[in-house]
């Protein structure tokens, strides 16, 4: 198993006292799986996401990624996992802004001490980067920025890829182009995928897919 | 260690793409850093002066042997005492003036000489001498190599010998060569007690009853003497440092807001918080290093430019002979780059702190540079009463010279903390009045806005409000005390016309020609005393409306000019009498003067030493040994050259034996300028970097403004209209720092000469304001903020709109 | 004798011994403008016995051999070196410069004292005689000649106040006291009165101690006296039990190279000069004093007279540390003739000494 969360509960302190935004939930995702969790907004999903990717702590509750228990990991121990098994991808790109589309690609394999340079030329090839390595990141579309953080998210070739709304930002079209790449390189590299969506045509085309809601998955 | 190398590279890339910001950055801590280097080298270069002085042959820091009466020694007394059993030697110093220079030329008798780092036979291959060189009237001289080149062309000089390690501006000569120079036959100025000395002599009752030991006087060493004056750059230098940090301060904090990102990206990707804070640490270091180095050769640049003009102030005011030339030394080096990192470490333990504490998960969109936050003015209100209160106390309590500093830094402390509840209390009182006048929406914005801002430019106007403060301060401090200098040296100096004789039997007959000729002569007498511990001297003043009608007493007794013609009195300086607690009515105590009380206190600038007046009669019976050879003549002015002329060929006295008022008040006053130049130079660039601060600070708030300006645009207002409006609030806040400054710096001017100047020179002056100088200054200061605005200003202006839209498109 | 030269001339150059014994290759020429000493002036007395300021060097040395009253043996030197730095004979171009050491067979003690001239703080009184530096001096005690003289000097932890009584005549050394340095014809005047009665008393840290014995004068005075690689120099004077005395040195040249002299004093006080070349001076063992080594004993072989001695330090560790440092203390003499002396040493300040 990729990841195994088991009962995991999650609420937010807020002025009206603790919002519980998950409530017991159980989630396992298999070696090169992909598994689409939808669900409304604000139902809990991006926050299951996080505390599997280990950047917020369960309340109570056990996940296990790769075999490792991220529940009982201290920062480093947390910051460690995310390094080196897991790739990342945001709505929001979240490229290094002073880093050129070349050095952002590498980036997170080189910080695992993963670099593969073939791997990492074949993934500029297989986004239509190649020609855009040399600029920085505001220098590209929305589109063209996505596919460089899908890149570096498997550049180090992770055995678990997290997506959080990776096409929420781009309008139909692109965010269609970018949804296959991701696919199509995740399965490549044999990595389990788990995405976060509220885009249905997007989760259909995922092994299996879980929805959240009131806190449990249904 | 290969995340901690991904990470630092990510981090240093920031500065690739922003260049300006690195520079700014760099420049400010250069800046902070040289200006504190620049006073510690000069301090440096002036104390390692004084020590070379002290350890120098001269034995400034040994016993003497001195006559009991305060009669002169020659070197019959020193064979007396040698033969005796006794070691001693002799030592001669005097001032020697070639042309425009003054030397000091210490005569030694290297034979006797025990201590001291002379070298003979050490001479260099150009300069090859030996002993037989140097002893006799016409030997060499020995001088520090700087020396040596400072006196190029200088005529009438013995020969000169270059040798490391010697004081500045200082001949070293055999004591038969310096008897020649000063034109003191046989003189010596002390027997130095050299240690150890032989079991075998005789006590000194028995050899040599008219001599007394007399032990060194720590109060008149130049280190302690001239502590005032280096604790006084020192403070100086550390105000600038303090307005420098505001720019770091600034620039750090901005380049951390503009990191957020990429610092939750870094984490996400897996870098540890501790890899992470190391990495800031490590690049904070290696700035701080660069800018540090870049700082202290900054630093090295304007001391060099400075010290010639200190070292002239030191001369004058003090005496102490100081290098025009910056030495390289290893503690202000090493103390530039301390600074720099201990001023990186200060400015930036606030950003770090945030990143520590920042939640992984927490918008990375860089905040607000800092809210509003009515908790924060309370504090600082509180806290700059505080201060001030403290201050108040510690003026009350205490005296002394690092109280006066320290007075003067809790003022200024408290008063800057003070301005931003000031600023944020009258800015609210402005907005509620156009409220009440019915101003129209973008007025009333315009109010809320800018107070909307004061925390955070907050510390550049802080920065500002310092040195504002000190300028005004220092200004009305120099002010007031030129206008003072100026009209005493009118008291002063109230005779037409001075000369010297070359000696004693001269004197008799300069005075009895000059008697025919003139209104009056008044003989000038003097005598070194010891005066409560101090060295210090005793003059003669003759009876004579020239000086009762012009001497700047400050307190008398009724007939005073009466009491001490007849002797029954004596006049001390205001030095004196401060020092040792004098007031009329009080017996002074000083060698060689019998108990004679205080009947009048005269003001004395220029001059740290201790002096007393008594009645010229008296003064020849006390001191016959005194021959009168220096005259004041009273004389129509417009026969002062001719009387020159006369003098000169019927004396054959040199044109540097005479001076005429016009003359001596002209030196005087060139002398008070180059005092005040240095100060004067460090006033503008404490401004020059406070104006830097607020550019910083401005230019780290545009780029966050626009989010706040974008909505004003969406609702009509230009953005010319916006941009107009910036340079307004500018000016604004920076009117408002200029009015709080004034009275900030007049309690500042009024400490300096109160408290400060009492306590460092002994005399204190009267206050004047000079309201001119504020208004050329806040027009400066307004400037400053203007052009620091105008560039935010200008890139608002110009802005795309299409980034003015992304505000709304995307929340980033 | 020669580490009075060097001394003398060193206060002029003001340079350490060490860096003389490069070699005194400047100091040959140095004699411009100064007299020189000639066979054909013969010495004549009082008049020699004050200073002659129209030579470049001159000196009045004693040395003594001494005894306290529980037998513990002392050494003590008294010495007053002039130098000119002008060859114009005047007072104020001469610089004085004493020396004064007491040595114990555990410590030796040393003072010196610099003075220039013409101001009356040193210099020497033809009659009565009296040679001072300070208040140091050697000054006619009965009369006015230099029979009966007092001794005095003092440093930071130690002083003596003896008296010396001629027990002898004054000894002409070398030529009728034209006295040859070297092979190419360098000399000196130079004359001793070898054999004074002394008695008085040393004050040491650890008390006084009242003392009798011998002491040796020599008095020289040049211009001139050193040539070619002089290194250094090994001077004795030594008093033998029976009642004979030699004065003896060499001067090092080279590794295997020397130029002796010395002169044979019987018990009447009647010289005979030794020539170069008939003396054999031997180090038997090297002594570490303070870093250098220094040969603290010697074997000296005089075939004519049939002399093999050797000669003992009485305290290897004897360095003057002063201005122009050296090492100079008693000696105790053994072999087939026993007595005591003064021995010399310079040149030993480097390895290749």
């Amino acid at each position: 198993m990729l990841i195994d969360a088991q009962n995991v509960h999650k609420s937010f302190a807020t002025q009206d006292g603790a919002l519980p935004v998950l409530r017991g939930v159980d989630l396992q995702l298999a070696k090169g799986e992909t598994l689409a969790l939808t669900g409304e907004s604000g139902s809990g999903k991006s926050t299951l996401l996080y505390l599997i990717a280990g950047l917020d702590c369960v309340d109570d509750g056990t996940i296990s990624v790769t075999g490792r228990a991220v529940h009982g990991l201290d920062d480093s121990g947390r910051a460690e996992l995310r390094r080196d098994a897991v790739g990342i991808v945001f709505q929001q790109f979240n490229l290094i802004p002073s880093l050129t589309v070349m050095d952002n690609l590498i980036f997170h394999a080189r910080l695992a001490g993963q670099e593969d340079q073939a791997w990492s030329e074949e993934l500029a090839e297989r986004l239509g980067l190649a020609e855009f390595l040399r600029r920085y990141p505001e220098q590209l579309s929305g589109g063209q920025q996505q596919r460089v953080a899908i890149g570096r998210a498997l550049a180090g070739k992770p055995d678990v890829v997290l997506a959080d709304e990776p096409t929420g930002n781009l309008d139909e079209e692109t965010g269609e182009q970018v949804a296959q790449l991701l696919l199509d390189l995740v399965r490549d590299t044999g990595a389990g995928l788990l995405v976060v969506t509220h885009s249905q045509r997007l989760a259909e085309r995922l092994d299996r897919q879980v929805h959240l809601a009131n806190g449990k998955l249904a | 260690m290969r995340e901690l190398r991904s990470a630092l590279s990510a981090l240093l890339s920031h500065w690739r793409r922003r260049p300006g910001q690195f520079v700014t950055l760099v420049l400010g801590l250069s800046l902070a850093t040289a200006l504190w280097t620049a006073v510690q080298a000069i301090n440096s270069e002036a104390r390692s002066s004084y020590d070379r002085a002290a350890e120098q042959i001269g034995g400034a820091d040994r016993p003497t042997l001195e006559k009991a009466d305060g009669g002169p020694l020659s070197m019959r007394d020193f064979v007396r005492l040698r033969r005796a059993g006794w070691l001693v030697t002799p030592v001669l110093e005097g001032r020697l003036q070639r042309g425009r220079v003054i030397l000091r030329i210490v005569g030694i008798d290297a034979l006797t000489s025990s201590v001291g780092p002379l070298e003979f036979g050490g001479g260099s291959a150009e300069t090859p001498y030996d002993i037989g060189d140097f002893l006799g009237e016409n030997g060499v001289a020995l001088a520090a190599p700087q020396t040596i080149a400072e006196l190029d062309g200088v005529p009438d000089l013995p020969r000169l010998v270059a040798q490391a390690d010697l004081p500045p501006r200082t001949l070293t000569v055999d004591i038969v060569a310096a008897q020649r120079l000063l034109q003191r036959p046989s003189a010596v100025s002390r027997l130095v007690l050299l240690d150890p000395q032989t079991e075998a002599a005789a006590p000194l009752e028995e050899v040599a009853p008219d001599l007394k030991r007399v032990d060194p006087q720590t109060g008149q060493d130049l280190a302690r003497l001239t502590d005032s004056f280096h604790l006084n750059l020192t403070a100086f230098g550390l105000l600038t440092f303090a307005v420098g940090l505001f720019i770091v301060h600034g620039t750090i904090g901005l380049a951390f807001e503009q990191r957020r990102v990429m610092f939750r990206t870094l984490r996400v990707l897996g870098v540890s918080l501790a890899q992470l804070m190391t990495a800031l640490a490590l690049e904070l270091a290696a700035l701080a290093i660069l800018a540090g180095t870049f700082g202290v050769l900054l630093g090295s640049v304007i001391a060099t430019l400075l010290l010639p003009g200190v070292a002239d102030t030191l001369r004058d005011l003090y005496g102490a002979q100081v290098s025009g030339a910056l030495g390289w030394r290893a503690d202000w080096w090493a103390s530039g780059i301390a600074i720099a990192l201990l001023g990186t470490a200060i400015a930036a333990a606030g950003s770090l702190w945030r990143i520590r504490s920042m939640p992984i998960l927490a918008s990375a969109q860089p905040r607000a540079w800092a809210m509003a936050s009515s908790r924060t003015l309370l504090l600082q209100l509180v806290c700059g009463i505080g201060f001030l209160a403290l201050a108040g106390v510690v003026l009350i309590l205490f005296s002394g010279l690092v109280a006066a500093f320290i007075i003067i830094a809790l003022v200024l402390v408290g008063s800057a903390l003070l301005l931003p509840p000031f600023a944020n209390r009258l800015l609210d009182v402005g907005q509620s009045l156009v409220g009440r006048f019915g101003a129209g929406a973008v007025t009333q914005w315009f109010w809320a806005d800018t107070r909307q801002q004061i925390p955070g430019l907050s510390l550049a106007l802080m920065a500002l409000l310092l040195a504002l403060a000190a300028n005004i301060g220092v200004g009305t401090m120099v002010g007031s005390f030129r206008t003072t200098f100026v009209g005493w040296l009118d008291q002063r100096l109230a005779s037409e016309f001075y000369v010297n004789a070359r000696d004693a039997e001269q004197g008799e007959r300069l005075q009895a020609w000059l008697k025919e000729r003139t209104d009056a002569v008044l003989p000038i007498v003097e005598i070194e005393a010891t005066l409560d511990g101090r060295n210090g001297a005793i003059f003669g003043v003759a009876d004579h409306p020239t000086y009762r009608d012009n001497w700047p007493l400050l307190q008398q007794v009724d007939g005073v000019w009466d009491i001490v013609a007849r002797g029954e009195g004596a006049l001390v300086n205001e030095q004196f009498a401060r020092r040792s607690e004098l007031s009329l009515g009080d017996p002074i105590e000083a060698s060689g003067l019998p108990a004679t009380q205080v009947v009048g206190i005269y003001s004395d600038y220029g001059n740290p030493a201790p002096q007393v007046m008594v009645g010229l009669k008296q003064f020849s019976e006390l001191f016959p040994q005194v021959p009168q050879q220096r005259f004041a003549v009273r004389i129509s002015a417009d026969r002062v050259e001719e009387l020159k002329n006369a003098v000169s060929s019927e004396f054959g006295i040199e044109e540097r034996s005479m001076i005429d008022q016009a003359a001596i008040k002209q030196l005087s006053l060139s002398v008070f300028e180059r005092t005040f130049r240095v100060t004067d130079a460090l006033n503008v660039l404490t401004l020059a970097v406070a104006g830097f601060a607020i550019f910083t600070s401005l230019l780290t708030l545009a780029t966050m403004r626009v989010p706040q300006l974008a909505p004003v645009w969406a609702l009509g207002v230009t953005q010319r209209r916006l941009a107009v409006l910036e340079l307004a609030r500018t000016a604004l806040l920076a009117l408002l720092t200029v009015v709080l400054a004034v009275p900030v710096g007049l309690v500042l001017a009024w400490l300096l000469l109160a408290v400060l100047n009492v306590e460092a020179f002994g005399w204190r002056i009267p206050m004047q304001v000079f309201v001119s100088d504020w208004l050329r200054l806040g027009l400066l200061a307004l400037l400053a903020a203007l052009l620091a605005a105008a560039i935010p200003a200008r890139r608002m202006a110009a802005m795309a709109p299409a980034d003015l839209v992304k505000v709304f498109s995307h929340e980033r | 004798m020669n580490v009075r030269i060097l001394a003398a001339f060193a206060i002029i150059c003001w340079l350490p011994i060490a860096a003389l014994a490069q070699g005194f290759g400047g100091l040959g020429t140095t004699s411009e403008g100064y007299a020189v000493p000639s066979p054909d002036k013969p010495i004549s007395f009082p008049e020699d016995h004050a200073a002659h300021l129209n030579y470049r060097i001159e000196w009045w040395y004693v040395t003594a051999n001494m005894t306290g009253p529980d037998g513990t043996r002392y050494g003590l030197q008294w010495t007053l070196f002039r130098s000119a730095f002008r060859p114009d004979g005047e007072p104020g171009s001469q610089l004085w410069m004493g020396h004064a050491a007491v040595t114990t067979p555990t410590d030796h003690f040393v003072a010196e004292r610099r003075a220039r001239g013409g101001i009356g703080q040193a210099g020497v009184e033809q009659e009565p005689f009296n040679a001072f530096i300070d208040d140091w001096h050697l000054k006619a005690e009965q009369g006015r000649d230099i029979d009966d003289v007092a001794m005095v000097a003092s440093g930071a932890n130690f002083s003596f106040d003896v008296k010396l009584s001629a027990q002898g005549p004054l000894v002409l050394q070398g030529d009728e006291g034209y006295s040859r340095k070297s092979e190419s014809g360098t000399a000196s005047y130079y004359y001793s009165q070898p054999r004074y009665a002394l008695q008085g008393t040393l004050k040491l840290p650890s008390g006084n101690v009242p003392v009798t014995g011998f002491a040796w004068l020599d008095r020289e005075w040049s211009s001139q006296p050193l040539s070619g690689e002089q290194r250094g120099w090994d001077w004795f004077s030594l008093s033998f039990d029976d009642g004979y005395q030699m004065m003896a040195f060499q001067l090092r040249e080279g590794a295997d190279k020397s130029f002796t002299s010395a002169t044979w004093i019987t018990p009447d006080g009647e010289p005979t000069p030794i020539e170069n070349g008939e003396l054999e001076f031997e180090p038997l063992r090297v002594s570490d004093v303070g870093g250098r080594d220094v040969p603290t004993s010697w074997r000296i072989r005089l075939p004519a007279r049939d002399l093999n001695v050797t000669v003992e330090a009485l305290n290897p560790q004897s360095w003057m540390a002063t201005s122009i440092p050296y090492w100079e203390g008693p000696v105790t003499v053994s072999g087939n003739r026993t007595g005591i002396g003064y021995l010399e040493m310079t040149g030993y300040d480097r390895p290749d000494g």
